[in-house]
C-alpha cells in the first residue's frame, strides 16, 4: 500500500498542530462558534445530537493493520470503546470530547492518518472498489489514481470553498463495487498501454434530489485525466448554486444547463490553458503505482477449500475470486443477527489487525456497505481464519444477503437525521437472518436483494440505491418509514420507486418480508429482484405489501 | 448560534456544553445534564428571558448551539420527536456491551 514519504508526514502533522491552535482559540473564547465551526468541519469534527463526532479519513478504505490497531487505540481511550464504520469507507467516533480532537488528530498523524476533508464543501475523501488490487476480475488497479486524486484534491486551494460537497469514486473492475454512478464524477480506469485510461461519469448523487451519473466522456487518456477534472470542478465552482443548499450539488448544475452545454464549458475552460501544468502527474502517478505494484503476495498453487454448515455459508457469501492464484478475498461481515451495521469495537478492530498480520499481508479495507475485507488472503488459511473469526463473533457469513443492511447513524446519534436507522436494521436483521437460515437448511441459497436504510432524506445510508429502500422521516413528530423498490448501486444503477404510503417503525419487518416473498413467488428460475421489479412492475409488490391493510397515506 | 423558532406555548432552554457536546439544560443559573432541572417558561417574557441567557451563555463559551424547544403543556415531556431522543439518548444498546450472534 501507499506509504507517507516526508513531505505526506509533514503535511498532515502540521495540519493537527494548525488545529490543535484553532482550539485552544475556541476555548479560551478568541474564536466564535460561527468562526470556528468551518474550521472544525474542515477536520471532520461535527456536533451530532449528543456529542461531538469525528470522522476519520481512510483515504481510498485502505488501512494497515497498524492503522487499524490506532483506531483501534483511539475507540478504547477518547471514545467509548467502538467506533462506525461508513458508506464512505470512513470512521467516525460518536463521542469525541472537543479538549481531545488535538490530541487524536496527533495520534492519527503518527499513524499516517487524518481527518482532513471529511467535511464541509469540498473534494470529500475518494472512494473505490474495496477489492481493489485484488479483485479477480480487476483490469486496472483503481488505487494509485485515488492516490493521485487525493494528492491533488487535499487542501487544493481553488476547491475549497464549492458550492457544495464533491465526491469522487473510482473503479477499475466490470463489477461496480463502489456504487461509482451515485458520485459528483464517477471514473471507471481501463487498461492502456502505459497508464490507464478513464472513462469519466459526472452528475450522480443521492440526497433529496437522487440521479445516475451521466457519461461525460469515454476513454479520456492519462494525460488528460487531471486537466479535465480540474476543468469540470472549475466551471461547476463558477456555475453551481450557492444561493439554495439544496440545489447546489453538481447534479443539479448538469441537469439544469444540460449535459452538452456543460461538457462544452469544461473544454472551453481546458483549451484556455496549459495542459503542462500537469505534467508531473505522470511521474507521480508512477510513482504512487509502484507502492501497489509491488504485490504483497505472490502465486501459489489454489487449494480446493470446501466446508459444511455455517462454515460452508460463509465460504459462499464471504470469500470472492482474487486475481493472484492460490488467494481469496475475504470479508468480514460487521452485520451479525441484530448488530448495528458498520459498528466495531477496539477489541474487534485489534482483532481484525491481528488476522490481517497472519493471514492477509498486514492490509485491510473498509467497504461501501460498512463491512471489512481481508484482501490478500491464502486458501490454505481459509479454514484457519475462519475458526479465528468464529471465536470473535466476526463469522456471519451474510455478506451479498440482504440481511447484510446498510444503515446510518440515524436519529439514535445523528444532528439531522429525521428517524432512526439503527433499530430498522436490528429488527430486519433478526427476522431476516432467520429466513436466510432456513434457506440455508432447506439446501437454497439467494443473493440479495440489497437493503439500505437512511434516517433522513440525505440518504447516507444509500436508500435510493438499495433493492429495498428504507427512508426514515418525521411525521406529526413520530416515525414514518417509506419503502423504495429497484434502486441498484452496480453496473446498471438505477433509483428506486416509492411503493406507497408509509409505515411504523414496528411495520417495516413485515412489510419487507411480504416483498421478498412476492419476489419469491413471482420471479423465474434464477432471476433476481431488480429483473423481477422490472418486469413485474410496482403493483404485483404494492399488492403484496397493502392489500390486507389499507393505509392512511404517511 | 441555532436558528430555531422560539415555541409558543411552555418551553425550556437547551445546549450541548462547548467542551464536550454533551447535551445540557438550563436551570436558570446554570447548565444541567438532566431536564428535570429544567427552567420552564410558560409566558412569553420567560421565554424571552430564556432567549437572552441563551445569546449569554453561548457568548461567554459554555455551551454551542442554544436553543428554545416546546413542551406538553399537559405532560410536560418535549413534543418534538428530535427532542425526545435527545433526552432519551441512543435508543439502542451500544456495542461495547453487545455481544454478536451469528
Amino acid at each position: 500500500m501507499y506509504q507517507y514519504d516526508g513531505h505526506d508526514q509533514a503535511f498532515v502533522a502540521a495540519r493537527a498542530a494548525e488545529f490543535r491552535d484553532q482550539v485552544a482559540r475556541r476555548l479560551a473564547g478568541q474564536l466564535s462558534e460561527d468562526e470556528f465551526k468551518p474550521l472544525r468541519l474542515k477536520n471532520g469534527l461535527y456536533l451530532q445530537l449528543h456529542a461531538y463526532m469525528l470522522r476519520v479519513a481512510i483515504p481510498y478504505g485502505v488501512l494497515s493493520s497498524g492503522q487499524m490497531r490506532t483506531l483501534a487505540h483511539l475507540a478504547d481511550n477518547y471514545d467509548r470503546g467502538y467506533g462506525h464504520f461508513t458508506t464512505r469507507q470512513n470512521i467516525q467516533y460518536n463521542w469525541t470530547e472537543l479538549k481531545d480532537v488535538p490530541d487524536m488528530l496527533d495520534i492519527l498523524a503518527e499513524a499516517g492518518m487524518h481527518a482532513i476533508q471529511t467535511s464541509g464543501n469540498c473534494i470529500r475523501n475518494v472512494t473505490t472498489d474495496a477489492f481493489a488490487g485484488a479483485a479477480g476480475d480487476e483490469e486496472v488497479d483503481p488505487r494509485a489514481t485515488c492516490e493521485l486524486l487525493r494528492q491533488w484534491s487535499s487542501l487544493h486551494p481553488e476547491f475549497a470553498f464549492l458550492p457544495r460537497k464533491f465526491k469522487i469514486a473510482v473503479i477499475g473492475a466490470a463489477e461496480d463495487r463502489a456504487a461509482m454512478k451515485f458520485h459528483d464524477i464517477g471514473l471507471r480506469a481501463k487498461p492502456d498501454v502505459q497508464r490507464p485510461r478513464y472513462d469519466i461519469w459526472v452528475g450522480g448523487g443521492q440526497g433529496r434530489t437522487p440521479r445516475v451519473a451521466q457519461l461525460f466522456e469515454a476513454d479520456v487518456p492519462f494525460e488528460r485525466l487531471l486537466p479535465t477534472l480540474d476543468a469540470m470542478m472549475r466551471v461547476y465552482n463558477l456555475h453551481g448554486r450557492r444561493d439554495n443548499k439544496y440545489k447546489a450539488r453538481i447534479k443539479i448544475l448538469v441537469a439544469e444547463m444540460g449535459l452538452d452545454a456543460y461538457r462544452d464549458e469544461v473544454y472551453a475552460d481546458m483549451a484556455e490553458r496549459d495542459p503542462a501544468a500537469f505534467a508531473v502527474a505522470g511521474k507521480e502517478y508512477d510513482r504512487i503505482a509502484a507502492f501497489f505494484d509491488r504485490g504483497p503476495v505472490a502465486p501459489i498453487d489454489d487449494v480446493p477449500v470446501a466446508g459444511e454448515g455455517a462454515f460452508a455459508e460463509w465460504l459462499d457469501q464471504n470469500v470472492s475470486a482474487h486475481k493472484v492464484p492460490g488467494h481469496a478475498v475475504v470479508t468480514i461481515s460487521l452485520k451479525a443477527k441484530g448488530a448495528i451495521p458498520g459498528d466495531a469495537t477496539g477489541e474487534e478492530m485489534r482483532l481484525v489487525a491481528d488476522l490481517a498480520d497472519d493471514y492477509s499481508a498486514g492490509e485491510i479495507r473498509v467497504t461501501h456497505r460498512q463491512n471489512l475485507v481481508l484482501p490478500f488472503v491464502p486458501q490454505s488459511a481459509l479454514a484457519t481464519l475462519y475458526g479465528r473469526l468464529v471465536e470473535a463473533g466476526l463469522a456471519t457469513g451474510n455478506v451479498g444477503l440482504t440481511s447484510d443492511i446498510i444503515s446510518c447513524p440515524g436519529l439514535d446519534y445523528c444532528a439531522l437525521a429525521t428517524a432512526r436507522s439503527i433499530p430498522i436494521a436490528q429488527a430486519l436483521s433478526d427476522r431476516l437472518r432467520e429466513r436466510e437460515a432456513k434457506a440455508r437448511a432447506a439446501g437454497v441459497t439467494v443473493k440479495g436483494p440489497t437493503l439500505n436504510i437512511s434516517g433522513c432524506i440525505n440518504a447516507c445510508g444509500h436508500h435510493h440505491a438499495a433493492n429495498i429502500g428504507i427512508l426514515g422521516l418525521t411525521k406529526a413528530e413520530e416515525e414514518s418509514y417509506q419503502i423504495t423498490l429497484g434502486g441498484r448501486a452496480d453496473g446498471g444503477a438505477a433509483v428506486g420507486e416509492i411503493l406507497g404510503p408509509g409505515f411504523t417503525a414496528e411495520e417495516v419487518p413485515d412489510a419487507v418480508e411480504k416483498i421478498i416473498e412476492a419476489w419469491e413467488a413471482n420471479r423465474l428460475e434464477g432471476e433476481s429482484f431488480t429483473d423481477a421489479y422490472q418486469r413485474l412492475g410496482k403493483a404485483v409488490f404494492k399488492a403484496a405489501v397493502y392489500e390486507e391493510a389499507p393505509r392512511v397515506a404517511a | 448560534m441555532a436558528k430555531q423558532r422560539v415555541p409558543k406555548g411552555p418551553s425550556v432552554l437547551t445546549a450541548n456544553d462547548l467542551l464536550t457536546g454533551t447535551i445540557v439544560y438550563w436551570t436558570g443559573d446554570d447548565w444541567s445534564a438532566s431536564m428535570h432541572d429544567a427552567l420552564r417558561a410558560d409566558d412569553e417574557a420567560s421565554r424571552a428571558a430564556l432567549e437572552a441567557a441563551a445569546r449569554t451563555e453561548e457568548d461567554a463559551n459554555r455551551v454551542v448551539g442554544a436553543y428554545l424547544f416546546a413542551l406538553d403543556p399537559e405532560t410536560g415531556a418535549p413534543v418534538a420527536l428530535r427532542e425526545r431522543q435527545r433526552l432519551g439518548g441512543p435508543s439502542i444498546i451500544l456495542p461495547i456491551s453487545t455481544p454478536r450472534a451469528a
